[in-house]
């Protein structure tokens, strides 16, 4: 009976350290309860290195809004031969097995919707697309530069989003279309032009890889919206070019672009929103086209 | 002009600190700027700016509440707002500070950013060096003969005007040919960089 007593006092102390395991009558609980573990730890994978493995070490920014304190870089482990080519596999990897408070957006998984923009090792592109570095050096996750963080990886794009609606991203027209009812005809070189502004997916890598964006969020538009104004001022079928040109001829909202082309070099989908500012300021120049 | 434009915006940008900001009313969503953007690396590392105020979060957050006359402000008694005691609560826990995201520590610098910032640097140095010559060359006489100390020191650093002189020769013609390299890209889109 002193045996039982004592095994009722071990049943007590692990009911109360597991918090999971669920309450029942003392007789039926003679021999000591193993703590429930819960799905999500049961998943939990803690990587070991042995021969067969390929061990790279992401070190990726964290910030909680619950449990505000300075963002850290936290490390995790990963072994390159069970995870997908990309980074954002990787991502998702360590969100299944190992931290499934890691935040960070992603959608499309092929580099289409732009959701999943991030820096990664000091330059900007999609986490989908960019493949992780072979070789043991660690990669750095962090989010996209310059940017109120929300949680981890995520950021307020908000003020991006403001800035490429202020542009007016529709078609204007003071007349009706030539036939009526009918599509307004372009030639296929006019459609040519706005090659290489189109593709733009509104990810924010170039905007936020800009350091006059950097120090001029609010008043700089950057080099998305301005690539779509371009878009929108290039396109034969607008008629309110004019009025385009001027409402962006402005000391910040265009010039602050000093042509540091740090956009051309972090644009996921190959596009050279630099090239297109430069057309913005030869048609100021020339009064507008 | 347009370079002490720049040296001054440069300046400016830098070290104003985005505490400032707080004051202005915020038409986006409930977060502010909090100057936190070089603590993203590991944990230590307390790079405050010498300008903010060292105030915890709730500190700053209830400053600018009452800057902007917030309604949530919960703990206001000499202020006649229209605040809930509970609604405040959760309002003042939803108006936590935000991080900004590391920019200029982790951005890895790339060739045509650092020619740009070179550009940039150099433009500056000879400005200064322009400005300074001025005072160098002119009132040099009427300066050392007042301070003394001033005197010792050109006199044991006349030596190093030379170096100064290449120095700024070399920053003088980096200027220049980037400045010729930025109108041709202009103006004749000679030579613009290709894509990746």
């Amino acid at each position: 009976m002193a045996t039982r007593l004592i095994r009722r006092a071990m049943n007590i102390t692990s009911c109360v350290s597991s918090s999971k395991v669920a309450p029942a009558a003392p007789a039926a609980r003679m021999v000591l309860d193993r703590a429930y573990a819960s799905e999500a730890e049961a998943q939990k994978v803690e990587p070991k290195a042995t021969g067969g493995t390929n061990m790279k070490t992401f070190q990726i920014y964290r910030w909680n809004p619950d449990n505000p304190s300075k963002p850290q870089l936290q490390d995790y482990k990963i072994d390159l031969k069970e995870c997908g080519p990309m980074v954002l596999d990787a991502l998702i990897k360590i969100k299944n097995e190992m931290d499934p408070t890691l935040t960070f957006r992603r959608s499309c998984r092929e580099g289409i919707c732009g959701s999943c923009a991030m820096n990664i090792n000091g330059c900007n592109g999609l986490a989908c697309l960019t493949k992780i570095e072979s070789g043991a050096s660690e990669t750095t996750i962090t989010p996209l530069p310059h940017m109120f963080v929300i949680k981890d990886l995520v950021v307020d794009m908000t003020n991006f989003y403001n800035q490429y609606k202020s542009i007016e991203p529709w078609l204007k027209r003071k007349n009706p279309p030539p036939t009526a009812g009918k599509e307004i005809p372009q030639s296929k070189k006019d459609r040519a032009k706005l090659d290489g502004m189109y593709e733009c997916i509104l990810c924010a890598c170039c905007s936020t890889s800009c350091p006059s964006y950097w120090w001029n969020p609010e008043s700089y538009l950057g080099p998305a919206a301005l690539l779509h104004a371009n878009r929108w001022i290039s396109d034969s079928r607008d008629e309110y070019t004019k009025e385009r040109l001027d409402a962006i001829n402005d000391e910040y909202k265009l010039y602050r672009c000093h042509t540091i082309l740090n956009c051309a070099r972090a644009c996921p989908k190959g596009l050279n929103p630099g090239k297109q500012i430069q057309h913005i300021k030869q048609l100021e120049l020339t009064g507008g086209a | 002009m347009a370079s002490s434009l720049a040296l001054k915006r440069l300046v400016s940008s830098n070290i104003l600190p985005s505490s400032l900001r707080v004051v202005r009313p915020i038409v986006t969503a409930p977060s502010t700027s909090r100057i936190s953007s070089t603590n993203a690396m590991r944990d230590g590392n307390d790079v405050f700016d010498p300008l903010s105020p060292t105030m915890s979060p709730s500190q700053v957050v209830n400053t600018r509440d009452q800057l902007m006359k917030n309604p949530f402000f919960s703990s206001s008694r000499g202020m006649a707002t229209l605040a809930k005691g509970n609604e405040g609560e959760t309002g003042e826990q939803k108006n936590i500070l935000r991080p900004l995201s590391p920019h200029l520590p982790i951005y890895k610098p790339q060739l045509n950013s650092t020619l740009s910032i070179s550009n940039r640097i150099s433009g500056a140095f000879l400005t200064t060096v322009l400005l300074f010559s001025y005072l160098l060359s002119l009132k040099m006489g009427s300066l050392c003969l007042t301070y003394s100390s001033f005197y010792q020191f050109f006199f044991y650093s006349a030596k190093l005007f030379l170096v100064s002189a290449s120095v700024s020769a070399l920053a003088m013609s980096y200027h220049t040919y980037y400045g010729i390299r930025h109108l041709l890209m202009d103006l004749l889109k000679v030579g613009v960089p290709k894509v990746k």
